[in-house]
C-alpha cells in the first residue's frame, strides 16, 4: 500500500510566492528562518498572536506578512 | 523622583530627549551615541523583511534590548489613516508597548503630515487603548483638535524631516505654547544643530526629538552629547524665566552714587 502524498499548498510570503507542506503556523515560520524571537505575523490583515502560532493552521492563497523591529526616527 | 523630572503618558523621564535609532554608520556607533545622549525613549519601527533576513530584525532587537530606553515605534512611511491604523497595532504586538508615534504623510516631497487623515487615524487609536504621539505640522487648530482627541502629547515639526532646518515658524510653535499650557510638546523634526533645540527648549517646549543630525554627524556620540547639554541648557532658561528684549539700553551697572555728569552719559 502506498502512502498518500501531502500536497503542497501555494502561499505569499512577505509579497512573495511560496510552497509549503507545513500546514502548521509554527513549523512554516521555523522552516523560513522566524524560529523565535522578535516578530510579529500578519495573516490575511489579522495578527496572529504569538501563543496562537503552534496551534494556527494555514490554508491555501493566504497571504502571510512577517514583520521585524528595524531603526526608526 | 527629582526636581528634573517630567511626565509622559504617566512614565517619570528624567531626559527631555528622545532620539531616533535610525542613519547611524553603523550599529555600535549608534548604541554609542544613544547612551552619550542620556535618552530614555528612542524610536524604532517595523518592516517586512525576507526570510534570507530573517535575523536582521533579531539582531537590531537584542542591540537596543541592552540599551534599557522606553520604546517609541512608529509608523513611518503610512500614507492613510487606515495603513496608520493597521501599522500601530502590528508595532504594539511587536514591541509590546501602547505607545505609538503616529506618522500619516501627505506629500512625499517634504513627507509633512496629512492633518486630516492624522486626526482621524488619532481618534481611531485612542479609541484602541494607544498613546498617541502624533507628528503634526505647526497649525494651531489642527493640534487643537488632536488635543480634543485626547492626545496628552503634541509633536509638531520644526522643519520637514531630514532637513536640518530648525525652527521656520517660531511664532507658530510660540503660539502652540500659549494656547495649549496642559499639552506636552515636543518639537520633532527639523532640528539641525543644538541652538535649534535650545530655541525650542527657551520657547517652553517639554522636549525633543531628533535623529538625523546626531546620526549624521561627524562625531555622532559627541553631537548627542552636545543636543544633550542644550537641552538642558534650553529648560533651565525657561524655567528661570528669560528677560524680556527692550528697544534701548539700560546699564547693568548701578548708577547710584556716581557724580552726576557719568550718570546720564
Amino acid at each position: 500500500m502506498q502512502a498518500e502524498s501531502i500536497q503542497a499548498i501555494a502561499l505569499i510570503l512577505n509579497e512573495q510566492p511560496v510552497e509549503t507542506t507545513n500546514f502548521n503556523l509554527q513549523v512554516f515560520l521555523a522552516e523560513h528562518g522566524w524560529a523565535e524571537g522578535r516578530f510579529v505575523v500578519v495573516i490575511n490583515d489579522n495578527i496572529i498572536a504569538k501563543s496562537a502560532h503552534s496551534t494556527y493552521q494555514l490554508s491555501a492563497g493566504d497571504r502571510i506578512d512577517v514583520l521585524s523591529p528595524i531603526s526608526g526616527g | 523622583m527629582q526636581a528634573s523630572d517630567w511626565n509622559v503618558y504617566g512614565q517619570t523621564l528624567s531626559s527631555r530627549l528622545f532620539i531616533g535609532t535610525a542613519l547611524y554608520p553603523s550599529p555600535q556607533v549608534m548604541c554609542d551615541a544613544i547612551k552619550a545622549s542620556g535618552a530614555q525613549v528612542i524610536t524604532v519601527s517595523l518592516r517586512r523583511q525576507s526570510a534570507g533576513q530573517a535575523n536582521s530584525g533579531q539582531q537590531f532587537w537584542n542591540m537596543i534590548e541592552v540599551l534599557g530606553c522606553h520604546l517609541l515605534p512608529n509608523t513611518a512611511g503610512c500614507y492613510s489613516a487606515a495603513e496608520a491604523i493597521k501599522t500601530a497595532h502590528m508595532a504594539r504586538e511587536l514591541f509590546e508597548t501602547d505607545w505609538i508615534k503616529l506618522e500619516v504623510l501627505g506629500d512625499s516631497f517634504n513627507l509633512q503630515p496629512d492633518p486630516f487623515a492624522l486626526l482621524e487615524a488619532t481618534k481611531t487609536l485612542i479609541a484602541d487603548g494607544f498613546k498617541v504621539f502624533p507628528y503634526c505640522t505647526d497649525d494651531l487648530v489642527l493640534c487643537q483638535k488632536l488635543a480634543d482627541a485626547g492626545c496628552e502629547v503634541l509633536m509638531p515639526w520644526g522643519a520637514p524631516i531630514g532637513t536640518g532646518q530648525g525652527l521656520l515658524n517660531p511664532y507658530a510653535l510660540r503660539t502652540l505654547r500659549e494656547r495649549l499650557p496642559e499639552i506636552t510638546l515636543l518639537v520633532d523634526a527639523g532640528i539641525g544643530k543644538p541652538s535649534d533645540a535650545v530655541q525650542a527648549m527657551e520657547l517652553g517646549y517639554d522636549g525633543i526629538l531628533l535623529n538625523t543630525a546626531v546620526a549624521e554627524a561627524l562625531e555622532p556620540a559627541l553631537m548627542a552629547e552636545a543636543f544633550k547639554q542644550s537641552i538642558n541648557a534650553g529648560r533651565l532658561a525657561f524655567e528661570a524665566g528669560i528677560m524680556p528684549k527692550r528697544d534701548s539700553a539700560k546699564p547693568s551697572t548701578p548708577t547710584l552714587d556716581q557724580p552726576i555728569w557719568q550718570q546720564h552719559g
